[in-house]
């Protein structure tokens, strides 16, 4: 083998927090040959970012480096300088960070922050700079690089800033790339593409990445080796292809167990990993996981195991991992049953029709000036469904109008235009109008755990109200805390809980609250925005299966709305993607996963990223970025992108609603035939 | 803190403590001397511990019985304005839409007239209205201290307004908020139950730091001649009588002035402090 390029031994970094130090990254070893995309996964807390950010020697003010070497082309970095420092970063290691636009100086156009990175490096003139930054520029891809480099950040889309942060952390030729979530923040099918192109450019500079990420999907695809980091300790450490195929830490294990691709099928549980992680003040002793580990013994709490190598090129920190590795042992918190079937019924609960929304931004000033009105057409014409017990799932991407949606349908966004049915009885579209029925019936669980719950409440206080407000029959005070009590219990929380405030909650707790505040008043439908999306995995699996527990439990009927296609095809009975305002597509589960289905529900599925190595069908790929719904093309809206593009008909006339079986349906040029033919040959090379 | 408590003790209970009326002009005779003039213009002294004016008054006694207006008048008057400006803030921020434009255009209008100017305006008119009136309630407060409470409500009302709108405006789409939108809460709970507690911290440091500037206000306006009326002694009008005299009794001029900027340097030491601590709370 040859040299590594980047080499760290027996790593610790320390944090003050308060007047102690406190071990964040302990005796962390790991190693980065050339040619070599290596994955860092953990969930939120686990010191991944500080241990990718540490591969470079950057360290905040607070941290410190107590012990161990990094070793990058044979030099230590731990005792280097600030100075000595800054000749290597940004020429020899390079750093692609979360947020593009954060890191991009929004005063100063690509052009001039690209020549200023080349020429304090490489010491390059003005021309032979400005001909470096188009050649970085062309080489992320980007068709017209003269362009881009006289605009200013904001000017760019969130997919192109952060192509032009890759180019500019190429631009001076480094060795190591250093990449911490880069593609965190983007679309599905942007991260697609970014992915692809991370992975041709390091084999085509000759480079060595280093990615941080929590996504073990986009992990598999990209990474050559993993490595997976537990409360600041490698858990364990292998090839990707050996790790997601035969994970030999219980904890790798149930993290790949946890994910909703990996259930058996719609109607089992997805196995969780109890507890919460550690936070840095109380970290075990012993192992750092035993405690939520499912199959720990009494020695995992009192003696750190040690990270044995294990054959070929892996290593693990377990006191069981021989057990696991020969199949003895199965560490998986494995699934306990089925859920109860949750058959739908005929009846909607839900029965839009027609909403619009349109968004101005129109002020007084303005309507005196007389200016134009600019709109922005966030939800056109959309008629959506839900039967009673089952779940419609809405997938889209940003801009695609999903979350308008969901707000218009609870008013607290008032739609233009249509109208709701709920239980067959019309309501008003505007949130003062609807009666107190109404109100409890149609309930939303919100995005951001975080700020769903009054910090000045406890949660008791906050669940109290709501059955205060809306409970038909007007409890007593005692009767409503014997209700909260046993809606906290209903959801796997002790009575504790009742006069906690939110501070003092995990982000998964605080989202069980929230769920318990949907449910509380004994609703006919939930509306759930993105309810996952903030939170870890594991944490993730808890909540749907929850989900799903509550509606077989409680008869409610659920619309869920996700950008994670995962997540929506394991929740759902029926699916509608959303695009630029439009629904597209919808249809049962398996109808909108096969075809004939949607060019955009294709490009969507492809771009997911599986946690299988071994996937290959890379096939489609969307250029560009969702255009802003300001400027909606014309046509059909997705022409723009379509990899399925017919020609001008696209352009110059909305597409027909096809429809195919059992409701089914797909807004598309193409005929149904024509769909199932092109989707079952591969796409032709573009 | 401890010293604006002080402060405000002093000016509740500071008459009962002062050795003499504010406006008796001490003769010697009082103070045990066979001298029947008054006591003018003594050097601080064991007698007189701050010293008396040029009209033989106890600056020490005139000290305390004017803290009552040096403190208290801008006191209340910031409460007032507090008050006012939360609840006009928490509705435009929470409200949004036209009554919002409506009100915040107003309110910048208010804040482009430069303050002392608006007060000049105001007192001069106010008060001439106010006397005209007759009323015994102008009576018993005092026409130039209705006039000068307003001015400053009028005065700070838009800038507390725009603290506690934008405050709000953080909070006003968080997850919280909106579910209490989804309850049918009405507009009032919504502000003063789910909003209000949020917003607390961002007004109790302008609250305090209001009141040092309306201190300063006052005591501005005071020694301009136009705040409080003689007899009364509010320290900006002592400064003001002391001045035409004070290379020749400068004691005359030091203690008023040294009240005043130990009082404004102690309140906004206060406000530092509060914010010091909300922000140790919000991080815990």
């Amino acid at each position: 083998m040859t040299e590594p390029v980047i080499k760290t031994d027996h790593l610790s970094i320390e944090y003050r927090i308060g007047k102690h130090w406190r071990n964040a990254i302990r005796d962390v070893s790991l190693q980065i040959n050339a040619l070599q995309i290596h994955g860092l996964v953990g969930e939120s807390g686990s010191g991944k970012s500080t241990l990718g950010l540490a591969m470079m020697r950057y360290l905040s003010s607070n941290a410190r480096i107590t012990e161990g070497e990094i070793m990058f082309g044979g030099q230590d970095l731990v005792p280097l300088t600030e100075t000595e420092l800054s000749e290597i970063w940004g020429s020899q290691i390079s750093l692609v960070p979360q947020n593009a636009l954060a890191s991009l100086n929004p005063s100063l156009t690509i052009a001039q922050q690209m020549i200023e990175t080349t020429q304090l490096h490489l010491k390059l003139s003005n021309r032979e700079s400005m001909q470096r930054a188009v050649e970085a520029l062309t080489s992320v891809r980007i068709a017209d690089p003269e362009r881009v480099l006289r605009r200013y950040p904001h000017q760019l889309s969130g997919g192109m800033q952060q192509r032009v942060m890759i180019a500019l952390a190429l631009s001076t030729r480094p060795r190591l790339l250093v990449l911490d979530e880069p593609t965190t923040a983007l679309d599905v099918t942007t991260q697609a593409v970014i992915l692809d192109l991370v992975r041709d450019l390091i084999k085509e500079e000759q480079a060595a990445a280093l990615y941080v990420s929590h996504d073990l999907g986009t992990v598999a695809q990209l990474c050559d080796y993993v490595t997976v980091l537990y409360a600041g300790e490698v858990m364990e450490s292998a090839p990707v292809r050996d790790l997601f195929k035969e994970p030999l830490h219980p904890y790798t294990s149930g993290l790949l167990a946890s994910l909703p691709s990996a259930a058996a099928g719609n109607e089992s549980r997805l196995s969780t990993i109890d507890g919460v992680a550690p936070s840095l003040t109380e970290r075990p002793h012993a192992c750092v996981f035993a405690n939520r580990c499912p199959v720990a013994v009494d020695r995992c709490y009192t003696e750190k195991p040690p990270l044995e190598n294990v054959g070929g090129q892996g290593t693990v920190r377990c006191w069981r991992w021989q057990e696991i590795a020969s199949g003895e042992l199965i560490a998986e918190n494995s699934p306990t049953g089925v859920f109860e079937e949750a058959s739908p019924k005929a009846e909607y609960v839900l029965d839009s029709n027609n909403l619009d929304k349109q968004f101005g931004e129109y002020n007084v000033l303005d309507r005196l000036m007389g200016k134009q009105p600019q709109f922005v057409h966030a939800v056109d014409d959309v008629s959506l469904k839900v039967r009673e017990r089952s779940t419609l799932g809405l997938v889209g991407e940003s801009g695609s109008g999903k979350t308008t949606l969901a707000r218009v349908i609870v008013a607290l966004n008032t739609a233009d235009d249509g109208d709701i049915e709920l239980l067959g009885l019309k309501i008003s579209l505007k949130l003062r109008e609807r009666q107190r029925d109404e109100l409890r019936n149609l309930r939303m669980i919100f995005q951001n755990p975080h700020d769903a719950l009054n910090p000045f409440r406890t949660v008791g206080q906050t669940l109290s109200r709501t059955f205060r407000v809306l409970s038909a029959d007007s409890p007593s005070r005692d009767e409503i805390k014997a209700r909260v009590v046993r809606l906290l219990e209903s959801i796997g929380l002790t009575a504790e809980y009742y006069s906690r405030y939110p501070a003092r909650l995990s982000g998964g707790e605080k989202q069980r609250v929230a769920i318990a505040r949907a449910f509380a008043a004994d609703p006919a439908l939930i509306i759930a925005d993105e309810p996952t999306s903030s939170l870890d995995v594991s944490v993730q699996a808890v909540i749907l299966n929850l989900l799903k527990d509550l509606r077989a439990r409680e008869g409610a009927s659920y619309l869920v709305i996700s950008h994670d296609l995962e997540v929506i095809r394991y929740l759902s009975d029926w699916i509608a993607v959303m695009y630029l305002g439009q629904i597209v597509e919808q249809g049962s589960n398996e109808q909108v996963s096969q075809p004939p289905m949607h060019p955009y529900t294709e490009a969507l599925l492809s771009a997911m990223p599986s946690p299988d190595p071994t996937r290959t069908d890379t096939s489609i790929r969307l250029d560009g970025d969702v255009p802003s719904p300001r400027n909606k093309p014309t046509g059909c809206p997705f022409h723009t992108r379509c990899p399925r593009f017919i020609g001008s008909i696209c352009v110059e006339e909305e597409p027909p609603v096809r429809a195919a079986k059992d409701e089914h349906t797909i807004r598309c040029h193409h005929t149904l035939e024509d769909l199932v033919e092109m989707q079952s040959t591969p796409v032709p090379e573009l | 803190m401890l010293i604006v408590f002080v402060f405000i003790g002093v000016a509740i209970v500071g008459p009962q403590l002062a050795p003499y009326p504010f406006d008796q002009i001490i003769r010697g005779t009082d103070v045990g001397l066979e001298d029947r003039r008054a006591q003018t213009s003594h050097p601080p002294s064991e007698t007189f511990l701050m010293g008396t004016d040029q009209r033989g008054r106890d600056i020490y006694s005139r000290m305390l019985w004017g803290a009552r207006e040096t403190i208290g008048l801008p006191l209340i008057a910031t409460l007032l304005a507090v008050t006012a400006g939360t609840f006009i803030g928490l509705l435009t921020g929470y409200l949004g839409g036209w009554v919002d434009e409506v009100i915040s255009r107003i309110l910048d209008s208010l804040l482009s007239i430069p303050a002392l100017v608006l007060a000049l305006v105001m007192i001069s008119t106010i008060v001439p209205v106010l006397s005209s009136l007759q009323s015994p309630l102008v009576a018993s407060l005092g026409a130039n201290n209705i006039s000068l409470t307003s001015v400053i409500v009028l005065l700070y009302v838009p800038i507390v307004t725009r603290v506690i709108r934008s405050a709000t405006l953080n909070v006003r789409s968080s997850g919280y908020i909106e579910a209490a939108r989804l309850h049918g809460e009405s507009t009032l709970h919504i502000m003063f139950r789910e909003i209000f507690p949020s917003v607390l911290p961002a007004l109790v440091v302008e609250a305090s730091l209001r009141l040092s500037y309306a201190i300063f206000l006052v005591a501005s306006l005071g020694f301009l001649g136009l705040g409080v009326q003689p007899p009364s002694p509010e320290w900006g009008r002592m400064v003001l009588d002391a001045r035409p005299h004070m290379t020749s009794e400068p004691w005359e001029m030091w203690f008023p002035v040294l009240g005043i900027a130990i009082l404004i340097i102690s309140v906004n030491l206060m406000s530092d402090g509060l914010r010091r601590v909300f922000r140790h709370e919000q991080e815990r």
